[in-house]
């Protein structure tokens, strides 16, 4: 087993290679000499553009996105306390799935998706968290069917879309489905959103702790636990939105990314959070880099890439757990 | 001053009455059995008096201060409950785990010192697990688990401690162990137990106050010895009980 300082070093050591390979990749491949001159600006013909303009980017918001979904998947799996749970279980994908399929089907402009993909988020998120705080007792269960019947909902609104539109506009549609993140036109937005999230959670993470051992734990121990599940449920909802806006619904990051660094040792969430969003954003990086590079110059979703490096990976860590490794 | 006082508290469930106009006073020095049937709300009665859950009627009172005007951290400085059960969803480390009673003396922006590390260690050893700190508690047996969640109680360091049948799971040994280990801290200053227990032996054993819940909602409470017989137990717990005298002191036994 690793040690903790060296899961970190590891994790930091990831980011600078994740983002080299995605700069050196593409139509166009650079070596490690012509990718350094560009980052020093010593090099400003073809490759600069290549890199500054179209890569670099991208390979920006992967992260961002990556980081977004790993850190509410953390969150959301400490506020529900089910190890299922992802930063699409309560819905929030899915509103934002409908109005940007419903943006596409009216054949608006791919500024219109966006944003109808950030209010469709924000909608499913004021409906789940209405109808499940009622006027009953709240409790994560009655969260947790509330997200999941709505996402069905929003599921079934997604397939009727699907059914009735037009073959030209279907492509798009599936590909926003699988997750996308060419069309990115601001990634300082998801990473200022990334950053924000992480430096706001972090210092609840000692109280996140006594969370995901159980509500009561956490009231026993001094907390307002009313106030903490609102906080909680309301950032998390925040960066998925944030997330699915940016590039559609990625899957598997925000469920795996978090049970992997558990795997690994780190357990407490006050190392948690940082490490999911290290992993998570070079994750996505790596698997974007590929989904457009493998079969170039078709591109594949993300969403396929991320599950196929995830999957064993994921897979082999729980098998080594299973016999008492950690 | 009392440390925990109940005055006229009356606690339910939906529309089942569970405990009518509750008066008791529960001071230092104190290990107070509390005795009832499955469902008679002793854990309900153990949460109200921890401040978890609000009085149907009545007050709770901590130092002499009504428990919704203690700031939470304060309370939970004063004072820990054992809860029946504890869900573990993710794995965690016995220290870890353990680590966490120490939540209430930290500000918002503070960190375990040196002191918090020692005083987990010494919690886990005097359970008995000192040498499995690393271990997952996912890993643990039932009655191993037990114990890690009294060495968090233990390391939360509330003179004020709320147990809620701590001795489920544990083999007869820990039982007298875990239930020593608890009830002596009642030796120093300002420091009181509330357990609840099952074992009507074990409650005379380690126990000076006894605090009966009936079916009706009414309770009797008081020294233990004085309010322990045959026909009150009967009525607690709707079975014949016999008491039998030996050289360990009196014995109650269904039968």
């Amino acid at each position: 087993m690793i040690t903790r300082a060296g899961l970190r070093f590891a994790l930091i050591g990831l980011v600078p290679l994740s983002f080299a390979f995605a700069l050196a990749t593409g139509s166009v491949a650079l070596d490690a000499t012509t990718l350094w001159q560009v980052l020093t600006g010593a090099e400003r013909g073809l490759p600069a553009t290549l890199v500054i303009d179209l890569r670099l980017p991208r390979a920006v918001s992967a992260f961002s996105v990556g980081g977004l979904l790993a850190l509410a998947g953390c969150l959301l799996q400490a506020l529900l306390r089910n190890p299922l749970a992802d930063p699409y279980i309560l819905g929030i994908s899915g509103g934002a799935a409908v109005a940007a399929l419903a943006a596409l089907l009216l054949g608006t402009g791919s500024g219109w998706v966006s944003g109808s993909a950030f209010l469709g988020s924000r909608g499913a998120m004021l409906l789940v968290f209405g109808l499940s705080h009622g006027r009953g007792a709240w409790t994560e269960t009655r969260l947790l069917l509330t997200g999941v019947v709505v996402a069905a909902g929003c599921g079934a609104l997604v397939s009727l879309m699907l059914a009735l539109s037009p073959q030209a506009t279907l492509s798009s549609m599936l590909f926003w489905l699988l997750g996308d993140l060419g069309q990115n036109h601001s990634p300082g937005w998801g990473l200022t959103v990334l950053i924000a999230g992480l430096l706001l959670a972090v210092p609840f993470a000692r109280t996140l702790n006594l969370y995901a051992r159980g509500e009561q734990v956490a009231a026993a121990l001094g907390e307002n636990i009313a106030l903490l599940r609102y906080g909680i449920y309301i950032l998390a909802s925040l960066l998925t939105a944030t997330a699915v806006t940016l590039a559609g619904s990625i899957g598997f990051v925000g469920l795996v990314v978090p049970h992997l660094l558990r795997l690994l040792g780190s357990t407490d969430h006050r190392r948690l959070l940082p490490d999911a969003v290290l992993l998570g954003g070079s994750l996505l990086v790596i698997a974007d880099t590929l989904a457009r590079s493998v079969l170039a110059p078709a591109q594949l979703p993300v969403g396929v890439l991320t599950a196929l490096l995830g999957v064993p990976v994921f897979l082999l860590l729980l098998a080594r757990a299973a016999r008492g490794t950690p | 001053m009392p440390r925990l006082e109940a005055r006229a508290l009356t606690l339910r469930i939906g529309n089942r009455l569970l405990v009518r106009e509750l008066s008791v006073v529960f001071e230092a020095g104190q290990n107070w059995a509390i005795l009832g049937a499955n469902g008679s709300g002793k854990t309900t009665l153990l949460q109200t008096l921890a401040g978890l859950r609000r009085a149907d009627g009545g007050a709770v009172l901590l130092d002499g201060q009504a428990m919704q005007h203690t700031p939470r951290r304060v309370r939970a400085q004063k004072l820990g409950i054992l809860f029946q059960d504890t869900p573990n969803a993710f794995p965690a480390s016995l220290f870890e785990t353990v680590l966490s009673g120490r939540h209430p003396h930290h500000g918002f922006w503070q960190t375990e010192t040196e002191v918090d590390h020692a005083v987990a260690h010494a919690a886990l050893a005097a359970v008995g697990l000192a040498d499995c700190a690393g271990r997952n508690v996912a890993t643990l047996s039932g009655g191993e688990r037990r114990r890690v969640e009294v060495a968090t109680l233990l390391a939360q360091d509330a003179p004020l401690c709320l147990l809620d049948e701590p001795v489920n799971h544990l083999d007869p040994r820990h039982q007298i162990e875990l239930l020593r280990l608890v009830c002596a801290r009642t030796q120093q200053a300002g420091h009181l137990n509330l357990l609840v227990l099952h074992d009507v032996n074990l409650a005379l054993r380690f126990c000076s106050h006894g605090l009966l819940l009936l079916a009706d909602g009414g309770t009797h409470h008081g020294q233990l010895t004085d309010i322990l017989d045959s026909s009150i137990l009967q009525t607690v717990y709707g079975c014949a009980m016999r008491e039998i005298r030996s050289d360990a002191g009196r014995l109650f036994f269904p039968g």
